[in-house]
């Protein structure tokens, strides 16, 4: 086609240039013969005639280069009118003739719609998280590294070549304190040169100064831009301005911008990490958990990669305090930091693409059966145009028009339905994913969508378009109408039936396994009563609550006050909430069997401090034994309480009861005096129930003093949440209370993920199967349309209308069995990715194996069940005669 | 013969279109019958009627179409629109206000106001 239509063009171009060219030329030309035969009649010679006439014309070649011009624009503006008025021709046929097949014109927009709504809404999330940098000065060379403490920090910018510079940050929380009342933030605690590796400044005042890490001078804070308009309404005099931040004073030195969202959107505020090269204790003990690094230009994240595993075993020498072993430093890491940030994210983004792309292909599917169901069926109507002279450009042009008509409105109808989903995907996005807030409809996308459309037009228009316009005879074609023909057709379209029917299955089969992998985790029983069960954190700074006893005398007056509240049954206070967040994992001495600290001691423990009503108030029962009492303090021997998987594990066939457990360093044996049954903690899939628990009175010495409290309530819990601030706030003003939630909350959040990745498979599923049943209706009733004849004979030599019905739906059933097969077998392969996502299903689930093929035979034999009623009411006469 | 005037640009659309309210003319009968009417008074450098003929056929106030000459020669001969007709009808009513204007000016005999220093 473009092969040959170029130089036509061009000829065709040159021609009319030429045109112009010449009748400007003739023109001018015959003005000046006229005036040259005047002269010469006067008596003139030839040369002076000549001249006489020219002179008289005056600059000849200057008039006749403006009057081509001024012809050219003329002819390039006419050739544009027409075009656009061919074009105008062209839609105005197109939008025509689809309101005269309204039910082909919806199923083509509907799915088009569909499809490149999902489309646009999954791309613009895979857009803003994985495609767009980091936005960040030259983002391709900041990377994520190995690393755990100052120590290494210290090591990895002395020693590490590949990287100009380095920093290092942790996540924290502390309180915020300024006079008039106190509130539970996020933050982060980084190395004083992050902001200048990033490159990022502050909105108003400053970043920290390079010695702001330095003992003495860590008393600085920057306010993230939520918190600065949230807290103190915008207001730039902040700057210098001293809030308690965890009971200390410290200096507001700058506020970021609204878009500074490292390492996460929520993020409040910023404080230097100390780094004391005197004090070599806390240097290698930690202090910070993730480090970043900006790579030397022209370095690449392999070769940094290679120089970090060289040298981080190295480290391990630096390191004066302990040895950390030898395999310290052996998987070293250097990551882009954008495919590090993204993370666990990643693997979900690739299914929702995955998922997509089947909707999108189906709906291609779809479109171009319809498409050519609808081109067979015009056959006639465009055979007897290109007989009456259509040219076959102008008839391609047409077709062309029409499917980019339907791309055009299905793709702006898609748009709408993206933006609307992009905004709830924002909203219901899991804790987790980073850079939420630049997620949106951009022109990148926009750019994406439009191409998909224009694609998608073009294809599936071209196809039928060419081939109804195709070589063979118009002529035979409008004599012979639909006799003998489409049966290629016929095996085109039930080939993209099956194919569309499996891509379905595939997806429905992947949506059921996830909905009943959901249903198993919420099925979960955690081990405690999770309903009429309100939950808060409370957080004293620990600078006020160094003392043990002060501590002791806040929770005391708490618990007794909020028990007083009227509803609440039973109140208690734990270190750490089960399912909220994994719970801490200590390590163990056990008497008799592990007593020696050299030796590995049992580490994959839940170790928790509650107060004696905790197993009340979370209705976990007691097996053996007893609960705590107010009588396990500090002055009364030391017990504990272990769950009934521990006493199984430690002491199998033998009594726990009277056994002894302690702490690694300086502590006492404590006396186990009760077994309680299991529970789950760290999520409802956490496999292990080893718990230990300890009286609250009896704690640590060095534990920090924020414990979450439990209310059990008798009514609705969220009555009871109002007053328990209040309790709190009338105790201590300066302790707040945060997370103030349900359990039932709290298991919900837990399963934000799966939720998620479920709602969006799950949606994509029905689209899935609803595409299909589409396809399926097309098809049978182009199909039913080309066989109207043969139904006509059928029923003229006696076949019943149950029959004619049964061999319609029939044969839609076999197509979409055909395809259900194929996709259960697909499903095997394709699902093995997806494992990690299931829970208590396996991918040959025969309940998901067997139901899902039954379902879409039946949404074939629905979908196929008007063409065949159509094809019962086939006068055999009428059939007969119009051929 | 008098002094020959030089010709001023805008007027020759005018003359343009006087010229074919006649008729359909071509362009070398439009510059003749121009020549002939004043007299040679008015020096028209010939070729500048063509670009300004072909401006008039985008504005469309005159149509042209491909005829045979006198001489049986191909020529292009020009012909006023309806709406060319009217737009002389509305040119020549400004050329007589502005020629009477400056004819009022020229054959007055009043003095000028002396301007105050």
């Amino acid at each position: 086609m473009a092969k040959e239509g170029n130089p036509l063009w061009s000829r065709y171009r040159h021609l009319l240039r030429r045109r112009t060219t010449d009748d400007v030329q003739d023109e001018l030309r015959f003005h000046v013969d006229m005036r040259i035969e005047e002269a010469r009649r006067a008596g003139l010679r030839e040369p002076d005639a000549r001249a006489a006439a020219l002179e008289r014309f005056g600059r000849y070649t200057d008039v006749e280069n403006e009057v081509l011009n001024i012809d050219r624009a003329r002819e390039r503006r006419r050739r544009r009118t027409e075009w656009f008025g061919d074009l105008r021709q062209d839609v105005a046929f197109a939008i025509r003739s689809l309101t005269h097949a309204p039910s082909f014109a919806i199923a083509a927009v509907a799915t088009l719609a569909i499809a490149i709504g999902a489309n646009t809404m999954i791309f613009s999330l895979v857009n803003a998280l994985l495609l767009q940098p980091l936005p960040y000065a030259e983002p391709q060379q900041l990377v994520s590294m190995w690393g755990y403490s100052t120590g290494e920090l210290l090591q990895l910018r002395e020693h590490l070549r590949s990287a100009s510079d380095i920093a290092a940050y942790r996540a924290t929380s502390a309180n915020l304190d300024d006079g008039a009342s106190a509130e539970r933030l996020d933050g982060s605690v980084v190395s004083a040169n992050l902001f200048a590796l990033l490159r990022a400044s502050a909105r108003i005042g400053r970043t920290f100064a390079a010695d702001e890490g330095d003992r003495g001078k860590t008393d600085v804070v920057i306010l993230g831009n939520g918190l600065w308009q949230r807290r103190f309404a915008g207001d730039s005099s902040v700057i210098g301005r001293r809030v308690l931040i965890d009971g200390s004073s410290t200096m507001i030195i700058g506020v970021m911008p609204a878009d500074f969202a490292f390492p996460t959107s929520t993020t409040d505020f910023w404080k230097p990490l100390l780094i004391d090269r005197s004090d070599v204790v806390s240097l290698w003990a930690g202090g910070a958990s993730h480090f970043i690094g900006r790579l030397r230009a022209g370095t690449t994240v392999a070769a940094a990669r290679r120089e970090l595993q060289q040298l981080a075993p190295t480290f391990r020498h630096a390191n004066t305090i302990w040895d950390p072993g030898p395999m310290y430093g052996q998987h070293a890491d250097v990551q882009s930091l954008q495919a590090s940030m993204l993370g666990g994210t990643r693997p979900v983004l690739m299914l929702l693409l995955g998922c997509v792309v089947v909707v999108l292909v189906i709906a291609c599917v779809n479109v171009a059966n319809l498409l050519l169901a609808r081109a067979s069926a015009r056959e006639r109507e465009l055979a007897v145009r290109a007989a009456l002279g259509g040219g076959r450009g102008r008839l391609i042009r047409q077709l062309l028009t029409e499917s980019l008509v339907l791309a055009g409105v299905g793709g702006a109808i898609g748009v709408l339905l993206s933006a609307a989903g992009i905004r709830w995907l924002v909203a219901s996005l899991p804790a987790g994913v980073p850079r939420t807030n630049e997620i949106a409809l951009s022109g990148t996308t926009l750019a994406f969508t439009l191409g998909l459309t224009m694609l998608t037009g073009v294809a599936f228009g071209l196809l039928p378009a060419l081939r109804a316009t195709s070589g063979r005879g118009g002529g035979e074609t409008a004599r012979s109408g639909r006799t003998g023909r489409g049966v290629g057709h016929h095996r085109i379209s039930s080939m993209l039936i099956i194919g569309e029917v499996a891509l379905a299955v595939l997806l429905v089969i992947g949506a059921e396994l996830l909905v009943r992998s959901f249903g198993q985790m919420r099925r979960l029983d955690p081990g405690f009563r999770i309903d009429h069960l309100v939950t808060a954190r409370v957080t004293p700074a620990p600078a006020n609550y160094a003392d043990a006893s002060k501590t002791n005398a806040l929770y005391g007056a708490i618990l007794s006050r909020a028990a007083a509240l009227p509803g609440v049954e039973n109140v208690a206070g734990v270190s750490d909430l089960p399912i909220a967040r994994p719970v801490y994992a200590g390590v163990l001495r056990i008497e008799g069997q592990f007593e020696d600290m050299k030796h590995n001691l049992p580490s994959e423990d839940h170790s928790q401090v509650v107060t004696p009503d905790y197993f009340t108030t979370m209705r976990i029962p007691i097996i053996r034994g007893r609960a705590f009492t107010d009588a396990d303090h500090g002055g009364t021997q030391p017990v504990a309480i272990v769950s009934q998987s521990m006493a199984r594990r430690f002491w199998p066939g033998g009594d726990a009861i009277g056994k002894r457990v302690g702490y690694p360093w300086e502590s006492p044996w404590m006396t186990i005096v009760g077994v309680v049954a299991d529970v789950r903690s760290d999520s409802l899939r956490d496999t292990s129930a080893v718990s230990v628990y300890f009286p609250f009175l009896q704690r640590a010495k060095t534990a920090r003093p924020e414990f979450t409290i439990l209310l059990r309530t008798a009514s609705d819990p969220t009555i009871v949440e109002r007053s328990l601030r209040a309790v709190v706030a009338d105790v201590d003003r300066a302790v707040p209370l945060s997370e103030v939630r349900t359990m039932d909350d709290v298991i919900a959040q837990s399963l934000a993920k799966p939720r998620f990745i479920m709602l969006l498979v799950g949606a994509f599923a029905i689209v899935a199967l609803f595409l299909g049943a589409v396809g399926i209706y097309g098809v049978m009733s182009y199909l039913v349309s080309q066989r109207m004849q043969e139904m006509g004979i059928r029923m003229a030599l006696g076949a019943t209308a149950p029959a004619v019905l049964t061999m319609v739906v029939r044969r839609a059933a076999v197509l979409a069995g055909t395809g259900a097969v194929i996709g259960v077998a697909a499903a095997f392969v394709a699902m093995r990715p997806l494992r990690a996502l299931l829970f208590g299903v396996s991918i040959g689930d025969p309940l998901t194996v067997l139901s899902v093929p039954i379902l879409f035979v039946i949404v074939a034999m629905v979908a196929s069940f008007v063409p065949a009623l159509r094809a019962t009411r086939v006068s055999p006469v009428t059939v007969l005669r119009a051929d | 013969m008098s002094r020959p005037v030089e010709f001023r640009q805008g007027a020759i659309e005018l003359l343009i279109l006087k010229t074919l309210s006649w008729g359909p003319q071509h362009g070398f009968s439009i510059a003749r019958w121009i020549q002939d009417t004043t007299n040679d008074v008015l020096r028209l450098e010939e070729g500048s009627l063509y670009p300004t003929l072909h401006r008039l056929e985008d504005k469309h106030w005159v149509e042209s179409h491909w005829g045979m000459s006198e001489n049986n020669r191909r020529a292009k001969f020009y012909e006023l629109t309806a709406l060319g007709r009217k737009e002389l009808a509305a040119e020549a009513k400004d050329w007589w206000r502005y020629a009477e204007a400056i004819g009022k000016v020229l054959t007055s005999t009043a003095k000028p106001v002396q301007a105050q220093g």
